[in-house]
């Protein structure tokens, strides 16, 4: 299968130090897979889905998202395609304590036209489609609309916060420890729930965690710690 | 429109903050702008004191001096007019009408003023209001006297009253005229000017009151004339101390004016009273840039208050920025979230304010105009009103740069997650 995401010859580091945080030779998702990244804290793993967010750019190498070379975009058009075509989902306090669930699902829609476009094409409306991934996500959206997000249980929040990473089928759903607040058998639903959807919309999945446990459940386990070389050196000295 | 929403409820979402910023806009708000009412109003109500007058004239002295104490009744006169200089003029062939003044005497405290019966014809105040009468009407007798309405509110007089007049203009007097009392005939009503502080009697009054008196002094005892004798005199003043010219065109002012300038038989000076009042004014007008120049300074505290206030939440809404990054918003979109909130907090204090402006106006401007003769407008806000709108709203764009700078800043150095 093509692959999604490609990364090669990727060195990143602060502007600050001289020594990379992340030197990665090459990573690559392919379209549908789901792909477990096993990083524990200080692997550089927010710094790499920061550069795959479009948020940061490396010194060196490539990153290539859907064909197209992040590296040699506008800030604004890596903002573009994060909004268009990818779809994240943080460990927690991921929603806007301001909206209601509906609200903070159908956000995305708000900053790019294509995934409004893509969910007008299946549901009559914005808010349909929110409460149809609720259901989906085994959530009462009658009951959601009610409450301030703010109210919700930490399992419901990160549901609610998975709904808004699926809306408008994203080419890639990027995950950071979504499951690290959720109890053992939330966890294990949340992830079957999540991968329903992926697997509805053969949206690409790359699910960070240092929880190897979870790992069995996807098609490759890639350890970021291996992957990533100045990592290991740092280690080693 | 996404932005408009974001910032609303996120605003909304911090009621308390919100609220105490937009108070302090609006309090800052309806201060400036009612000191600019208070302002003009006093300005406005000062050059108005009298109206529809071309020329004051009196005795020669200086021209300030001449206005207040014809118009305010302040001070003193130098030197008298003579009546016959006053009838020559008052029958000039420009002149349309002449109020003559006459002062120097008192009633407890408040000044008399000798006048005619053109006073409360042709005296005119604040544009084209006339001398109108609460009760009763005009002096016809020697004996009678009109007073304005706030000298009837603070020693509560009432028509047929008798009052003692003294001389000289101190609020105790050694020397009563108490063997001459008059008795009220006409209250004025309010007009927020001097004559409102003034005691009306006639020439003749003021001259039969010291008509047994020689060399400013009063009568000695046995050679006093007494009131009923006085009542069949034939008397006739002998000076006043200024008057008021309207002429029949005004083409002819400045011809007027030198003439009696230049008058050979005796020392006046005439005066245009618009010109005079407008020198005065920027002499006394120094307390009025004082009062807006706090006014100012009220303004930019509000500024800091509400960059302070921003500001503060700045790090609790590092998590709010990082999501609005994840799902899609550019950098700039997070620059102008806090540019956009501070024009909504600025805004909104702005209508409140307004609200807090009209609402002062309304429940002050009847004391306002009763008690200091201050006319306030309750009309919508004027050009100047917009003006200074417009910079309180320049000026908190400028200021929250600063916020929003910081929030560009750290988002960037959050990127999609906050390091919690």
């Amino acid at each position: 299968m093509n692959p999604i995401l490609e990364v090669s010859r990727l060195s990143f580091s602060w502007p600050s130090s001289t020594s990379a945080v992340l030197d990665i030779d090459s990573f690559s998702v392919a379209q549908g897979e789901k792909v477990f990244l096993h990083g524990p804290s200080g692997s550089g793993k927010s710094t790499l889905l920061n550069l795959i967010g479009g948020v940061l750019t490396p010194q060196r190498g490539e990153i290539t998202f859907n064909g197209m070379n992040l590296n040699e975009m506008s800030s604004e058009a890596r903002d573009l395609v994060r909004g268009d075509q990818m779809g994240f989902i943080f460990q927690m306090f991921n929603l806007l304590p301001y909206l209601n669930a509906v609200e903070n699902i159908t956000l995305p829609c708000e900053f790019s036209k294509r995934k409004a476009m893509r969910v007008l094409e299946q549901a009559s409306s914005l808010g349909d489609e929110a409460r149809r991934l609720l259901s989906a996500l085994r959530l009462d959206p009658h009951i959601l609309e009610e409450k301030s997000v703010t109210q919700l249980s930490v399992g419901q929040q990160q549901r609610v916060a998975t709904a808004r990473a699926l809306i408008g089928r994203p080419e890639m759903v990027i995950a950071d420890e979504p499951t690290s607040a959720l109890d053992s058998n939330i966890r294990d639903r949340f992830l079957r729930l999540l991968f329903d959807e992926c697997n509805r919309n053969g949206t690409s999945l790359v699910f960070v965690s240092h929880d190897l446990d979870l790992g069995k459940n996807f098609d490759r386990v890639v350890s970021l710690e291996e992957i990533n070389r100045s990592f290991t050196a740092d280690t080693n000295e | 429109m996404t932005m408009i929403k974001v910032v609303i409820k996120s605003l909304f979402n911090r009621k308390a903050t919100t609220f105490l910023t937009i108070l302090s806009i609006a309090l800052s708000v309806s201060l400036l702008l009612g000191i600019e009412r208070v302002r003009s109003g006093a300005r406005k109500s000062f050059e108005s004191t009298v109206s529809g007058v071309d020329l004051i004239a009196g005795a020669r002295s200086g021209p300030v001096n001449l206005l207040l104490y014809s118009v305010f009744r302040i001070g003193d006169a130098t030197n008298n007019v003579s009546y016959q200089s006053y009838e020559r003029f008052s029958v000039h062939e420009k002149v349309a009408w002449t109020i003559p003044i006459s002062l120097g005497d008192s009633h407890r405290g408040f000044r008399v003023v000798g006048t005619n019966g053109n006073y409360f014809k042709f005296y005119r105040f604040a544009g084209d209001k006339k001398l109108s009468f609460s009760q009763g009407k005009a002096f016809e007798g020697l004996f009678d006297v009109v007073i304005g309405s706030q000298i009837a509110k603070s020693l509560g007089y009432s028509l047929g009253e008798k009052i003692t007049l003294s001389h000289g203009s101190g609020e105790v007097s050694f020397q009563e005229h108490a063997d001459k009392p008059f008795s009220i005939v006409g209250i004025l009503d309010s007009t927020g000017t001097p004559v409102d502080k003034s005691v009306h009697i006639s020439l003749e009054a003021m001259h039969a009151l010291h008509v047994d008196w020689k060399d400013g002094a009063p009568p000695r005892p046995g050679e006093e004339v007494s009131q009923s004798h006085l009542l069949n005199m034939d008397i006739k003043p002998a000076a006043i101390t200024a008057f008021f010219i309207k002429l029949k065109s005004k083409i002819a002012i400045f011809n007027v004016q030198r003439e009696i300038n230049d008058f050979r038989e005796e020392a006046l000076l005439a005066i245009l009273p618009g010109v005079t009042l407008r020198n005065l004014w920027e002499t006394i007008g120094l307390a009025e840039n004082a009062l807006f120049a706090v006014s100012i300074m009220v303004f930019f505290v509000t500024l800091i208050g509400m960059v302070i206030s921003l500001l503060a939440t700045m790090n609790e809404r590092r998590r709010e920025m990082a999501i609005l990054r994840s799902v899609g918003a550019k950098k700039s979109f997070i620059f102008s979230v806090l540019i956009v909130e501070s024009c909504v907090l600025t805004l909104s204090g702005m209508v409140a304010g307004l609200l807090v402006l009209y609402f002062g106006l309304t429940v002050s401007r009847p004391v306002l105009e009763s008690e200091m003769g201050m006319t306030l407008g309750l009309f919508a806000p004027t050009f100047n009103d917009v003006i200074y709108l417009c910079a309180i709203l320049v000026g908190s764009v400028i200021v929250s740069v600063v916020p929003a700078w910081r929030a560009y800043r750290n988002s960037l150095a959050d990127g999609l997650m906050v390091k919690s």
